[in-house]
């Protein structure tokens, strides 16, 4: 047990789901909510006067996704863990989840008991998957581990994300994406930051440059 | 009702209808199951309080009901 209470954040828009768990984290001795949010902006802005060991974080609010959030924060405080809790299941999620660095994916049927033990592990330095998710992943990893491995970054893109980042090569803009593939705005938003994510780029002009680089008609070089 | 969670049935934030009501309804359920988990923790050092959480907690099932009708009565085109 560690000597001083770990300092857990959570970062959820609905109330009812942060106070359930601020209720139910803050009745055990071993950890402490040092801090609440409600969108990524306030996310970032609360875990930077903060400090937290830990965040809990919800992969969807309003103003972009907790993928983001987990990886601006993690680059600011790389000794903090972030767990994805989130009502979704889908392996696009999960590995960006991880390759956007958090510690553990947890659904939202999670006991608040197995939230407080999850916490407890990520602190340690362990990591974690939802069981219902682990087999998806495992998929996904065999499936990028053969054949794909000597492929082109790109290729750990799925179809849709394939689509999109030829359209962002050609400058278009999320909307005008969300308008010729049929999808939201908010979709597209969450397909690029994957995209970004996997690429292992911050910005969608490096994504740009990245296929002008690859792609043979348009190399100047 | 104008609670918090009933505010958010009109936020439109995929523009896609089943996909927020399915979201509402998990986060809206899953903080009732918490509820109900503080409960538990509740009954033997309080009972007063357990009873007080549960009662709470039938209203946000109330709650979570009437987002889903009003929810399924505007996609119907009924209100």
């Amino acid at each position: 047990m560690p000597d001083t209470p770990i300092r857990v954040m959570l970062v959820d828009d609905h109330e009812v789901v942060r106070e359930g768990l601020k209720a139910l984290l803050n009745r055990r001795d071993t950890m402490t909510v040092v801090g609440e949010a409600g969108t990524v902006a306030q996310a970032i802005e609360v875990a930077a006067r903060e400090r937290p060991d830990v965040v809990v974080m919800d992969l969807r609010l309003p103003d972009g996704t907790g993928i983001e959030a987990c990886r601006e924060i993690r680059s600011q405080m790389p000794d903090t863990k972030v767990i994805m809790l989130t009502s979704y299941a889908d392996e696009d999620a999960v590995m960006a989840s991880i390759l956007g660095g958090a510690a553990a994916y947890l659904l939202k049927q999670t006991r608040g008991s197995q939230l407080a033990e999850a916490i407890l592990g990520v602190a340690r330095g362990e990591s974690l998957l939802d069981p219902q998710v682990t087999m998806r992943v495992l998929e996904e990893v065999r499936k990028s581990a053969s054949g794909k491995r000597a492929g082109s970054p790109e290729s750990q893109l799925n179809e849709n994300e394939q689509k999109i980042l030829l359209l962002i090569a050609e400058g278009k803009t999320n909307r005008e994406i969300a308008a010729e593939i049929y999808l939201s705005d908010k979709t597209v938003k969450n397909y690029v930051s994957n995209i970004l994510s996997k690429l292992n780029m911050k910005r969608r002009s490096e994504a740009a440059a990245y296929i002008a680089r690859r792609t043979p008609e348009t190399n100047r070089g | 009702m104008n609670t918090q969670f009933s505010n958010q049935i009109d936020g439109d934030r995929t523009g896609n209808p089943q996909a927020d009501l399915m979201d509402r309804m998990i986060q809206g359920l899953y903080g009732l199951g918490l509820k109900l988990e503080y409960c538990i923790a509740l009954v033997d050092e309080s009972p007063e309080q357990a009873r007080a959480g549960l009662d709470a907690a039938i209203t946000d099932l109330g709650e979570v009901i009437d987002v889903m009708r009003h929810h399924m009565q505007s996609l119907r085109g009924l209100t």
